[in-house]
């Protein structure tokens, strides 16, 4: 069973015929929170909830916000789905902006739902932006108001910036699909990774090493990251026993790269073992006994697999993705023999490439034995500027300049220039916390530094305003205060506290660069 | 008028001349001086380590081991001397002196160059698996790297798998299972009785059983002089390994030198003199560098031991 690629109401559509009676479709747009920006991140999930609002109730549909696109699906009779579909698309020329309070505030009650799964490999290779943006919570969400939401439906939700898909007996008759006109968005930037690679960070959880790398996105890559993965387990979970679960994924990021995560457990003390069986497994597979019926195993069961998929729902809203995201999707014959074809020295090429971008997160020694570099864990300079002291007394200072803030101390150092911020969190009980786009912060705290009123209205008037996300004050209990040991080592990250404050009331178009809080998407000079 | 003692000879090398050929040859000639060193296989055995440490000690080798691996990448003979060069230079450079009395200055050069050499054994092993050498080195720099038992023990189970007989690695493995290192005494206890399970009569590996108790007494007990190498379990121990070794004779000459040591320092050390100077005579002029070391302020004593075991044998 193939699929069939057609248009409906001027959409590109992918359909896969099925005979069960069921039908589910998708629609796919794309835009992600890696076209956010830190000030407005979750804005795109916001206005995926406010959308799904008015839409009939009994049928099953549900939205995922992804990086790079986010998937309406919708379940149940041809009737029902063509209308969710349809509906949704009407939504975002006339969103519900009376329900968007309430929507909110699903959207912040989901995430503190949700066990956030530290990210720092995203941290340290793309910074505070774009694919970094999953190492941090949606901070945006309160201070997301009318406007906004309007603005970022008819920027990413369009004709152009969509494709539909239906698994179903026939095509439903009659599917309008009245979205507003607008062209593909182009991929999110910033996919190079700030951190020179390959470096290695204290793993947040020390009994899982996590090692990510990025390689060229090719059959190729598949049957490395199968290669890679097998050896792994066979090495640290059945010949050495120091671990229980060990392996490699492949995640396709974007046309032309993807990312391998290789991720593994250790048994209590096995810490260091498993670490020095990942260095040799991936220096076996660069430089050592590669072996040729290694890489056939691995091709031969990449090609069975392509060539066992059906053209089921998933498959048919997988290849959605694809065609969204600019990404060739063979036929299954053409697919499974490009995988069969793959040896040794496409995967030995593919190790090289996962090697030399690859960030671990280990624990214990870290990998400089290995020829990995730490990464950075203060930002490379300080500013020059008035200095106010740390009142802990142990030497730190907070410096505010021209351009930027710095925070200094025994062994700390951290920089945000105004140029390079991403968010400020401006807390009305004068608390001040900026982030740069390379991850570093600086917290201005009243409490902690002996900072007056001009200083903080130096800082207010230096940033830009469509990057300060406003916080109502803080109970007294809850502001920093000087602590009487060493101060904590700078955090390149960490990511900020989502202000669960009341979103701020004033009317955001009256708030001057509010449009400027979009975004910056590279379309549509306005 | 009796000759005097002849002063120990901690030099392999010295000892068995042949074993020098490849370090003597490899100024003029490396390509030659590898294949001689590689004609010494299999890797890791005793004359093979013997040849290593002498190119790994000889001077001027550096830039044209760099010049050669540069033109060779592949020749994992040249890796395991450059990496054996750089692995004796950090230990060099680190000393004997416990942690505390080693700067930082001192500790980040010493792990820089252990990380060095890593470089180079790693690509060895991934392309010989069973290169025993190679393993045997990667224990020594997860040591000073501090890499912790549980990569040690990986790295001893890859060599273990490729030779389970190698003493020079025994007994560098057996260092990671001491407290200092991470490790506890009943794992020390255990890895000496799987060792010796496995011992033909007259193999080396019987000396793992002194060479254990020797480090246990230096570690814990030799502020309270050697009432510890006395102890009956010790001494049952000494007994037992000493007839098994005895039993036979040693296959290598290499590696009795570094057995007979063991059993001579921990045998004197026990107050069993005429069974320590037994060893000594065997010895002749040779010692193990690294045992003797171990006799710490008992060595005028086992000196002693050892002059009236080698005056014996000259009056014979």
């Amino acid at each position: 069973m193939s699929v069939l690629r057609t248009e409906v109401d001027g959409v590109p559509t992918l359909f896969a015929e099925r005979t069960d009676g069921h039908v589910t479709g998708g629609l796919v747009f794309r835009v992600g929170w890696a076209d956010e920006n830190l000030a407005v991140r979750g804005l795109t999930h916001v206005v995926a909830h406010l959308a799904m609002t008015g839409l009939v109730e009994d049928v099953h549909r549900y939205v995922d916000t992804h990086a790079t696109y986010t998937q309406f699906r919708a379940q149940g009779t041809a009737q029902s789905v063509s209308h969710v579909l349809s509906g949704l698309c009407t939504a975002f020329s006339e969103l519900p902006v009376d329900g968007l309070e309430p929507e909110k505030e699903l959207v912040l009650a989901e995430a503190d739902g949700r066990h956030r799964v530290p990210r720092p490999d995203a941290l340290y290779r793309y910074g505070a932006s774009s694919h970094g943006l999953c190492a941090y919570p949606e901070t945006g969400v309160p201070a997301i108001g009318p406007d906004l939401v309007r603005v970022w439906a008819a920027e990413a939700f369009t004709r152009g910036n969509v494709v539909l898909w239906l698994s179903a007996d026939r095509l439903p008759a009659g599917l309008r699909l009245p979205l507003p006109e607008g062209p593909r968005l182009p991929p999110p930037a910033g996919a190079d990774s700030r951190t020179p690679t390959p470096a290695w960070y204290r793993s947040p959880d020390p009994d899982l090493l996590t090692v990510t790398g990025v390689v060229p996105r090719s059959p190729a890559s598949v049957v490395f990251t199968d290669v890679l993965g097998a050896a792994l387990h066979r090495e640290v979970c059945e010949e050495h026993a120091l671990s229980h679960a060990a392996g490699a994924v492949l995640t396709v990021r974007d046309a032309d790269s993807a990312v391998v995560t290789v991720t593994a457990d250790s048994h209590p003390g096995e810490r260091a073992g498993v670490t020095g069986g990942f260095v040799d497994v991936l220096a076996r597979l660069r430089w050592g006994a590669l072996l040729d019926e290694e890489v056939a195993a691995a091709a031969r069961a990449a090609a069975d697999q392509v060539s066992r998929a059906a053209a089921d729902h998933e498959t048919v809203s997988a290849r959605a993705v694809g065609e969204l995201l600019g990404i060739p999707h063979p036929e299954p014959d053409e697919h499974a023999a490009a995988l069969a074809a793959v040896g040794p020295d496409d995967v030995r090429a593919c190790a090289e490439a996962f090697a030399a971008s690859s960030l671990a997160g280990v624990a214990d020694r870290g990998l400089g034995w290995a020829g990995w570099a730490a990464a950075p864990l203060s930002s490379p300079h300080e500013l020059d500027g008035r200095t106010y002291p740390g009142r802990d007394g142990h030497g730190t200072a907070l410096v505010v300049a021209d351009e930027g803030v710095s925070v200094v101390g025994p062994g700390l150092r951290s920089t945000v220039r105004y140029a390079d911020l991403v968010l400020m969190t401006s807390y009305a009980d004068g608390g001040r916390h900026l982030v740069g786009g390379d991850g570093f912060g600086v917290e201005v705290e009243p409490t902690l530094f002996a900072i007056d009123g001009a200083a903080l209205a130096r800082i207010d008037e230096a940033v830009d305003l469509a990057r300060v996300v406003r916080a109502p004050a803080r109970a007294a209990q809850d502001l920093p205060q000087p602590r009487p040991a060493e101060p904590d080592p700078p955090a390149p990250v960490p990511p900020p506290a989502v202000p669960h404050a009341a979103p701020d009331l004033t009317p955001a178009a009256s708030r001057p660069g509010w449009r400027d809080r979009l975004p910056r998407l590279g379309r549509r000079s306005s | 008028m009796s000759s005097p003692v002849p002063p120990p000879r901690f030099d392999l090398a010295e000892s068995f001349p042949e074993t020098g050929e490849p370090a003597a040859r490899a100024a003029q000639d490396l390509p030659g001086a590898l294949a001689l060193l590689t004609a010494r296989r299999p890797r890791g055995g005793a004359e093979y380590g013997v040849a290593l440490d002498a190119l790994a000690a000889a001077d001027g080798l550096d830039e044209p081991l760099d010049r050669h691996l540069a033109e060779h990448p592949d020749d994992t003979e040249a890796r395991v001397v450059r990496a054996a060069r750089v692995v004796r230079r950090a230990w060099e450079l680190r000393g004997t002196e416990p942690g505390a009395q080693v700067g930082a200055e001192r500790f980040d050069a010493f792990f820089a160059l252990l990380a060095r050499a890593e470089q180079d054994l790693v690509r060895v092993v991934v392309a010989e698996p069973a290169d025993t050498a190679a393993w045997g080195l990667r224990l020594s720099t997860a040591r000073g790297l501090a890499l912790g038992t549980s990569e040690a023990g990986r790295r001893w189970r890859h060599l273990r798998a490729a030779d389970a007989h190698d003493v020079r690695a025994q007994r560098e493995y057996l260092q990671h299972l001491t407290p200092k290192w991470g490790g506890d005494w009943g794992r020390v206890d255990a890895f000496v009785g799987e060792v010796t399970a496995a011992a033909a009569p007259g193999s080396a590996e019987w000396a793992l059983v002194p060479y254990a108790a020797l480090t246990r007494w230096y570690d814990d007990h030799r502020a309270e002089g050697t009432s510890a190498m006395r102890w009956p379990e010790v001494v049952t121990g000494l007994d037992a390994a000493e007839q098994s070794f005895l039993a036979a004779p040693t296959p290598s000459r290499y590696e009795a030198v570094l057995a007979h040591t063991d059993f001579a320092v921990a045998l004197g050390l026990a107050g069993k003199r005429g069974r320590s100077a037994a060893h000594f005579a065997q010895l002749g002029p040779s010692l193990a560098p690294g045992t003797w070391a171990l006799g710490a302020d008992h060595r005028s004593d086992l000196e002693n031991i050892r002059a009236s075991a080698l005056a014996e044998g000259r009056r014979r």
